[in-house]
């Protein structure tokens, strides 16, 4: 289960709230170090809402996809004692008296309990779709992506099973990085307890300290070191010592990148400002969060 | 539209302006005189009174409604039962299974296939809901515990909460970003849904994620473009996919730094700036919007 990756250093971007600006950072920061040299691969986890290809402007190609459970009811064999209606925790199966239980597949989470519960094996080991798994490269950056299907619940399987797709090839790289969603949930739990660095990304308002205060305190439960980074650091009006406050609680290192209309432009067009504007003072700005996580990541 | 109709905003990305729309569409509905509720049903992330400016808690109490797996290695035979039938990967297997409980939906599976009868299913703090008091209306929000799951039954106890504080007045739903759980639950049985986007390619995609969402559920949609000087040319896009979506467009909100400066000064953005670009055009579509949605009663 263990998978060698003693060489492999994992760096995951989150941060809280919302557009904020982590796919950005994860995206240039991978560009970044593929300039140094480095092999990267950046995993796309944030499954609900999956841009990297886009922001790094290319065609992903469709490599898998992600499985769950769902129950098949064979009713020559149900003897409609609705053991499994019963017992389904999210009420996905209705059980009417002498009926085969009917079931309401957007409420089932796929946990199996009734394939197990039910006395004549009625219910059959089957399998739907939830989600898939696409891959890419702009010939530098590798990228693997997961993406749930509209109107699925279990986004968070998917996230791990993009992560574990991903981790098979973990070795053949030097840095990986792992993009995540927005809220700290168990969707960015998982990618934060593999990771080696986490980066948490913020603008200087009350709502991005607020929601990075949350972000903190997981990171901190999950003992992972991290650096912050403060977006739009010099917005007219920004309250960066709200930002300041909240990560001195824990003690850790904030790297400021400043507002910038060309990095705005950058994302609208899906040019990563790394490569369209290699001296500008945000991509100045990404390189000094490269060298401040290498070092961390080397010691 | 019925009389007390659930509103809710959502988006899909993040960032694109949720909070500030619902924040906004709360203040401008008591500028009209009407009693409203407000549900913050990002959990993950409750920003909702932040926007509103003063705020205070009137109340809070702990949900207790997640269960977990506990295994009792005292009665485990190391069979692996448990691991293989677990489907959330919530159980790992270091020389011994190992529930890891971040990931743990609580469903029981692991205990029922237990041989020895060795896992009990344990209630588990979900979280606090909590409900504040503002100047324009009562907020109630939830906080999962940080790194839970079940953020999808947080949010349906909260708008059950807000169902009985409203009285006859209406709800508005501020929801969280993404497509998952808790935002198929902020979005299932609403009478409208105010999809926010801005004006990027990444941005719509995930937009029609929600629409998806509202489709399926048969809910009443409409789109409004924020930021949408920052590509302006990108406003078309969006007005076809709304044609195209049988979706009202209900117009475009200019990027506008009386936003940011309002949060900053804990004040709503209708006191802060009345006259501001980004008040006079979230007022005139809001407008229309509201004439339109109860033109049937009139």
């Amino acid at each position: 289960m263990r998978r060698k990756r003693e060489l492999v250093k994992i760096i995951c971007v989150g941060g809280g709230k919302g557009g904020t600006g982590k796919s950005s950072v994860a995206v240039n920061m991978s560009i970044l170090l593929t300039e140094k040299g480095f092999r990267v691969l950046l995993v796309d986890a944030d499954v609900e809402s999956p841009v990297d290809h886009l922001l790094l402007g290319i065609v992903r190609k469709k490599i898998g996809e992600v499985k769950s459970f769902l129950p098949r009811i064979d009713s020559e064999k149900c003897i409609r004692c609705s053991a499994c209606a019963r017992a389904c925790p999210e009420h996905a199966l209705i059980g009417l008296r002498g009926q085969v239980p009917t079931l309401l597949k957007e409420l089932c989470e796929g946990c199996k309990l009734c394939y197990y519960v039910c006395p004549v094996k009625a219910i059959m080991d089957n399998y739907r779709v939830i989600g898939e798994i696409y891959e890419g490269s702009n010939g530098l950056v590798h990228l693997i992506q997961g993406e749930v299907l509209p109107g699925v619940k279990q986004h968070v399987n998917v996230t791990i099973a993009t992560i574990r797709y991903g981790e098979d090839f973990f070795e053949k790289y030097d840095y990986v990085i792992i993009d995540t969603a927005p809220g700290t949930g168990a969707n960015i739990w998982f990618p934060l307890i593999k990771s080696d660095l986490a980066i948490a990304v913020t603008e200087p308002t009350p709502l991005g300290a607020n929601d990075l205060y949350r972000y903190l305190e997981l990171v901190k439960k999950a003992h992972k070191r991290f650096l912050v980074v403060l977006n739009k650091a010099n917005i007219p009006g920004g309250r960066k010592e709200l930002v300041i406050k909240v990560v001195k609680k824990y003690g850790g290192d904030i790297i400021e990148i400043p507002y910038d209309r060309e990095f705005l432009e950058s994302y609208i067009k899906n040019k990563p400002i790394a490569s369209l504007s290699p001296n500008s003072g945000v991509t100045k700005a990404l390189r000094e969060l490269i060298r401040k996580a290498l070092t961390i990541l080397e010691s | 539209m019925k009389k007390n109709p659930e509103i809710v905003v959502a988006s899909g990305k993040g960032g694109t302006g949720k909070t500030t729309i619902s924040s906004f569409l709360i203040t401008f509905l008591w500028k009209k005189g009407l009693s409203v509720v407000g549900v913050d049903a990002d959990v993950e992330a409750p920003d909702l009174v932040i926007a509103l400016g003063d705020h205070r808690e009137v109340s809070r109490e702990t949900i207790i409604d997640s269960k977990v797996a506990v295994i009792d290695y005292n009665s485990c035979s190391n069979c692996g039962e448990c691991y293989k039938a677990c489907q959330f990967n919530a159980i790992e297997w270091v020389n011994k299974p190992i529930v890891i409980q971040e990931l743990c939906e609580g469903c029981g599976v692991c205990s029922y296939v237990c041989p020895e009868k060795a896992i009990k299913m344990k209630l588990v703090e979900t979280g606090d809901l909590i409900v504040y008091e503002t100047k324009y209306a009562p907020i109630v929000t939830g906080e999962l515990r940080i790194g839970r799951k079940h953020s999808g039954k947080l949010v349906e106890m909260l708008r059950e909460r807000a169902g009985k504080i409203k009285n006859e007045g209406l709800v508005i739903i501020d929801a969280a970003a993404g497509t998952g759980c808790p935002v198929i639950s902020s979005i299932v049985g609403a009478d409208y849904l105010i999809i926010v986007v801005e004006p990027t390619p990444q941005s719509l995609r995930t937009a029609g994620k929600i629409a998806d969402i509202g489709n399926f559920f048969n809910t009443a949609m409409g789109v409004v473009v924020n930021k949408y000087d920052l590509n302006p040319s990108f406003v078309q896009h969006v007005k076809k996919w709304a044609n195209e979506r049988k979706i009202e467009f209900l117009g475009q909100v200019p990027y506008d730094e009386n936003v940011v400066r309002a949060y900053v000064n804990a004040k709503s953005l209708l006191e802060y700036a009345p006259n501001s670009p980004a008040t006079k055009s979230l007022e005139k579509i809001l407008n229309a919007w509201f004439e339109k949605l109860f033109e049937e009663e009139a």
